[in-house]
């Protein structure tokens, strides 16, 4: 503590024995020594209070450093261990909106199905070096449309993958659901472009998907035990979303009625076989995305288009509403792949989010 | 004259004060909401004690760990008291525990010593 914070105190002060002097014996000099010690006493109180309360504020100022050090650790590592749970159950954790508990509840959920056909066959006839980088970049890219949609993603088991919509995070079941089938078809598309880059970098065989989806009441929480739990989903309608998943086309995207009869506004679908399942009294209903038009305006499928090349001016007819979506997704991958190629442009232009 | 014995919380320390021993503890964290009423009456009888003069030493021991400016004032004063109290010739014995590590624990207390002539102080480090 410097003197000089305290000049004006400490002037007061001599001024004060300087008068003691002066005025000995007109003032009662016990009253002036009273008062002189309880002001030397006050001085010295107020000195040590200071210096005590910058030493504490220097001491919260380095633990406030250290918390910040530590927060940001903290952050990090949670940062890292994000990408083992689905985003918005993470998000919801940290928000505080989630509880740690062996808890369940019943939420209509959208529930998103896809594995890749053939799999065994492609990782027999892949190094695993090739299919491990090949299998990532899928899932990579999966992952990220399944999150620009808003899908929860519950877990890869092996080549397949599952999502669901409505929880933690819902906007209402017709939204959830046009979501998830808006994500299915965004993933087959982005497929059939990532299946001609890969064809490029001499991939043998394609990755193709099959994809089910259905909407109906599924226990959502943690399921697991209090040393290691799982945020997931489990019900009949979680098993059918699996057969559903399994009995569709190869590179298609396949409803159940229940799914189907949320977005049906907003595409064309052709009705399936009624599927028979063990379990399940009367056969599912099931139908084939073969167009999804989302938001976007409603085209006339009915009319032809051409296809007119150089050298062929009669040109090839192509009837849309004849297309399976597979053939659609793959002749629009195709043609785009061939714009892109006479134009120059790379393939990562169209990875948009 | 009775006997103090008032346990630690997160912000108030521990008071003990046995006036037939002779002896006062105060230990812990020491930022009430309130200080002055919460020293209010155990001040009251301790400095009640030290205005008697006593004819076995007097103990006193001071293991704080965090004390606000507020606190430090209540210490200051009591310091004062105690002074006070060995002028008067009673044998007062004033220990200031801090932990080995904890500089500003011994920092303080240097800081308080300054306060006692008449009264003995030592300052005891503690490993944690």
């Amino acid at each position: 503590m410097s003197s000089e914070l305290l000049a004006q105190e400490l002037e007061t002060l001599a001024w004060c024995e300087r008068l003691m002097e002066e005025v000995e014996g007109k003032f009662p000099r016990d009253d002036f020594e009273r008062l002189h010690k309880s002001y030397k006493r006050l001085l010295k109180d107020f000195n040590r209070i200071i210096r005590i309360s910058d030493r504490n504020e220097l001491r919260l100022q380095n633990l406030s450093e250290e918390l910040t050090e530590e927060k940001a650790k903290l952050e990090g590592l949670a940062n890292q261990l994000s990408s083992y749970l689905p985003r918005q159950v993470f998000e919801s954790i940290f928000a505080g909106k989630q509880t740690l508990e062996i808890k369940t509840k019943r939420r209509l959920l959208t529930v998103f199905f896809s594995d890749i056909q053939g799999f065994t066959q492609i990782s027999e006839a892949l190094q695993p070096e090739k299919l491990t980088h090949y299998l990532n970049q899928y899932f990579s890219e999966m992952s990220r449309i399944a999150l620009k949609h808003g899908g929860t993603i519950d877990k890869f088991i092996g080549d397949a993958m599952m999502v669901f919509f409505g929880d933690p995070e819902t906007k209402g079941d017709r939204e959830d659901a046009l979501a998830a089938v808006a994500m299915a078809v965004e993933m087959q598309q982005r497929l059939a472009s990532l299946n001609l880059q890969w064809q490029g970098e001499g991939l043998q065989y394609p990755l193709i998907t099959r994809m089910g989806l259905n909407t109906g009441y599924c226990n959502v929480g943690n399921f697991g035990s209090a040393d290691r739990m799982a945020y997931t989903i489990i019900g009949g309608e979680v098993n059918l979303t699996a057969r559903i998943e399994s009995a569709c086309e190869a590179g298609g995207v396949l409803l159940s009625y229940e799914t189907y009869s949320l977005v049906q506004d907003h595409m064309l679908a052709i009705e399936r076989e009624p599927l028979t399942l063990k379990g399940i009294g009367r056969p599912v209903r099931t139908f084939a995305v073969t167009k999804f038009y989302g938001s976007a305006t409603h085209v006339n499928e009915e009319l032809p288009v051409k296809l007119r090349l150089p050298g062929n001016p009669e040109g090839v007819e192509i009837h849309p509403s004849e297309l399976s979506m597979p053939d659609r997704i793959a002749l629009v991958a195709n043609l785009r792949s061939i714009a892109d190629q006479l134009e120059g442009v790379r393939d990562d232009k169209h990875q948009t989010d | 004259m009775e006997k103090i014995s008032i346990s630690s919380t997160a912000r108030t320390p521990a008071v003990e004060f046995d006036p037939v021993a002779r002896t006062f503890v105060l230990s812990g964290e020491s930022y009430p909401e309130d200080p002055f009423k919460f020293f209010a009456d155990p001040l009251a009888t301790v400095n009640a004690f030290l205005e008697e003069k006593h004819e076995g030493p007097i103990h006193f021991e001071f293991r704080l760990t965090y004390f606000n400016s507020s606190s430090a004032k209540v210490l200051m004063d009591l310091f004062c008291s105690l002074e006070e109290a060995a002028s008067r010739g009673n044998d007062v014995s004033v220990d200031w525990v801090y932990a080995e590590d904890d500089d500003n624990m011994l920092e303080l207390g240097e800081e308080f010593s300054e306060e006692l002539s008449a009264a003995k102080f030592s300052l005891k480090a503690i490993a944690e």
